[in-house]
């Protein structure tokens, strides 16, 4: 999957994603879900805002010396056994990994849940070069075999309901169950069981890299993580530039805040930390391991406006909250990394030609940035991109500037705005159906449909809340008197 | 590594900071935990809290313990593979088992329950192949986890030569021996170790660490969760008050 995978208009895709009561539902379902599970987690820890506070603090001490901390972690990663790789952007990635995999003769991977490779386009690659790519992590599998993209970053599956995953299964694997969530996963344990067993290669994301021994982490519930550690010869392992922490002990902050924020647990299942390959005399785990560390446009971000962004530990607790994402879904950003990060990460790597759109996807009611677990100020850069849209890069419809314009001028001058709101009155008034309410024919008018179509307007009223507010001073005043 | 790659890639990251004639720094004072929260939370628990908040959160995840004295240790594992339908086990070869005379006990155990359970031992010897496929045959998995973690009844399993990582992983069971006196309050306490057992011999620090925390997992599926997605479906932690 490329970075960003539907390049239909923004509008063509809301449109999709708000027919789609299934999914609609879902996403709801999973955000109300997350967010009483987190809420009571985080509860449980009153300390919680200082931690968020040092969690944030330790994320900028690693950027603002994320050359000193890479390289401190290439350092340790090869001591220990591990070979790396430095890539400055996808294509350098894909073709490390392929020659890896050409030199071994690979015919099958095994990979966890990165959504790296999904930013890079890794399957693609190596499903072109003729290489048998398995997504174990059971979400990623069934949308690997629905051939899909993600709707969530932490729950990628969403949109599909249990039977429609069982008629899937049995159209393309000839599953024969019913559409028993356990039954299903078994049967997808014992299918991918034997991929495991036989993969040549393990792919690895990483969600935490440790600088001062080279080690690589990964946060996982299901074990799949585990098992392309453990069992193939060989371990190729996606590392972003930003993943860095400087020690162990930054594992214990970092922890407490992802699980939490994440899906409402105290821990994951599993948290593995691998420091090299197996040693000699090990009978399992790789022979070896190969660390990829990735750029792709993060060095563009760090030292700029967007810093802040590059704290984010990719836990999905700001679409969890997000008023637009609850509607639109991920399919809606087009993005793999939907919701407000995404809407703010995308632009940065992509340009705002192909997804300038996305930051307008926000109400701007700052949730996101209230649940964030590194404090990544998200509804600011949201407003940030919008204004270097506007105001420096000038790529805004010229209509678009005219109407703000206009209305600048009008909100800042008393005459005109009184002038405007009354006959903005009378003019609404005029139409209104005699609710009092803005008639239902006002859905067919362009622009003027914005506002009608989801809700019952209402009318602006002649007696405005400057007037009654007058009229309180003054009969205050005669009481007085 | 290719070395000019390297220099050119940091390079970079120093040109983005800002640095002064681009460089690297050699050095940079490491981050000042000693005002997280971290530090001071669950310090004044004694050992028999830590305990309870250990037992008490197994409860609430639903993970199976059970609790017992080195001098029973050997029939509360019986009990333990008795209670997941018996089966093949694996056993690693670490010195508790030694120590335990767990070997033995499995033996004559085997000789006499009529075949309901069956035992191997973790030999690295035997090779990579024939190791993993045993171990992808087997029912239950024993391993001796070095310590534990209260605040999330999490085992912190290192694997190594003489317990490989497919033990706790491939078979449908997993049973956990954990010393009661090594279960630490919060992970803090696990890291600062990891730490120092870092420091002291990088040579000697085991390649993988697992902190496990219950059995293999998933909701993928309309957030249902389904225990056993690709590691054990079960566990049980036997605790050893010594």
């Amino acid at each position: 999957m490329a970075l960003i995978y539907d390049n239909r208009p923004y509008k063509t895709r809301i449109k999709e994603c708000l027919a789609d009561d299934f999914k609609v539902a879902a996403i709801k379902k999973a955000q109300d879900v997350f967010y009483d599970k987190r809420n009571t987690v985080v509860a449980d820890v009153p300390e919680w805002l200082d931690f968020r506070a040092e969690a944030a603090k330790l994320r900028d001490h690693v950027l603002n010396n994320l050359d000193y901390y890479v390289n401190q972690f290439a350092e340790n990663a090869e001591k220990a056994g591990s070979k790396v790789h430095f890539a400055f952007d996808d294509k350098e990635a894909t073709q490390i990994a392929l020659d890896i995999l050409r030199e071994r003769e690979a015919k099958m991977i095994v990979k966890s849940k990165t959504i790296l490779t999904e930013e890079i386009g890794l399957n693609e690659v190596l499903e072109e070069a003729g290489i048998e790519v398995n997504e174990t992590d059971l979400a990623e599998f069934i949308l690997q075999t629905a051939v899909s993209p993600p709707s969530h970053i932490v729950v990628p599956g969403l949109h599909f309901e249990r039977n429609k995953i069982r008629e899937i299964f049995a159209e393309k694997l000839g599953y024969t169950g019913t559409e028993n969530p356990t039954e299903m996963t078994h049967f997808v344990r014992g299918y991918v069981r034997e991929r495991f067993l036989k993969a040549d290669v393990g792919v690895n994301g990483c969600n935490f890299a440790v600088a001062a021994s080279g080690t690589c982490t990964i946060v996982s519930n299901e074990g799949n993580g585990r098992m392309s550690s453990s069992i193939p010869k060989t371990q190729l392992i996606f590392l972003g530039t930003e993943r860095i922490v400087p020690d162990f002990k930054a594992l214990d902050v970092m922890m407490e805040m992802l699980n939490r924020s994440a899906v409402g647990a105290k821990i994951s299942n599993y948290f593995s930390m691998m420091t090299g390959p197996g040693r000699a005399g090990e009978a399992d785990g790789p022979e070896e391991t190969h660390i990829i560390i990735i750029d792709n446009g993060r060095s563009g971000i760090l030292g700029g406006t967007f810093q802040e962004m590059l704290r984010c530990i990719r836990c999905g607790a700001c679409m969890n909250i997000c008023p637009v994402y609850r509607h639109i879904s991920g399919h809606g950003y087009g993005s793999v990394y939907p919701g407000p990060m995404g809407a703010v990460l995308t632009p940065l790597f992509k340009g705002y030609e192909v997804a300038g759109d996305l930051p307008y996807a926000s109400t701007l009611c700052g949730a996101c940035t209230e649940n964030c677990p590194v404090a990544i100020p998200l509804h600011e850069l949201l407003m940030e991109h919008r204004h270097i849209m506007a105001d420096i890069e000038k790529t805004r419809p010229k209509a678009e500037e005219a109407i703000f314009t206009a209305a600048a001028k009008m909100f800042g001058n008393s005459t005109l705005f009184d002038l405007g709101t009354k006959a903005g009155a009378i003019g609404m008034n005029l139409i209104s159906n005699k609710e009092g309410n803005m008639p239902t024919w006002t859905q067919a008018v362009p622009v003027m449909n914005g506002w009608t179509k989801s809700k019952e307007m209402g009318t602006l009223k002649f007696k405005k809340f400057r007037d009654l507010y007058a009229e309180h001073e003054k009969n205050k005043k005669k009481e007085k008197k | 590594m290719d070395e000019a790659k390297r220099k050119q890639f940091i390079a970079r990251l120093s040109r983005a900071l800002g640095r002064d004639q681009e460089m690297c720094p050699a050095f940079v004072e490491g981050f000042d935990y000693s005002h997280g929260p971290q530090e001071t939370m669950f310090k004044d628990l004694n050992k028999d809290q830590i305990l309870t908040m250990f037992k008490e959160q197994c409860q609430r995840v639903g993970t199976k313990f059970v609790e017992t004295t080195p001098d029973k240790l050997g029939e509360t594992i019986l009990a333990a593979i008795e209670d997941w339908g018996n089966g093949k086990v694996v056993f690693p070869s670490v010195p508790e088992v030694k120590e335990y005379k767990l070997k033995e006990l499995f033996e004559q155990d085997a000789a006499n329950n009529g075949g309901i359970r069956t035992y191997f031992q973790w030999d690295p010897a035997k090779g990579r192949e024939e190791c993993i496929s045993n171990t992808a045959n087997a029912d239950i998995g024993i391993t001796f986890p070095y310590c534990g973690i209260a605040e999330t009844a999490t085992v912190v399993q290192a694997s190594g030569e003489e317990s490989g990582r497919s033990i706790s992983l491939l078979p449908t069971t997993h049973i956990a021996v954990l010393y009661t006196d090594t279960i630490n309050p919060r992970m803090t306490q696990t890291m600062e170790h990891l730490a120092e057992r870092y420091h002291n011999d990088p040579s000697k620090f085991p390649t993988n660490i697992c902190l496990i925390s219950g059995p293999s997992r998933t909701a993928d599926i309309e957030l249902v969760t389904v225990d056993g997605a690709h590691g054990p479906i079960q566990v049980t932690y036997v605790l050893v008050n010594r």
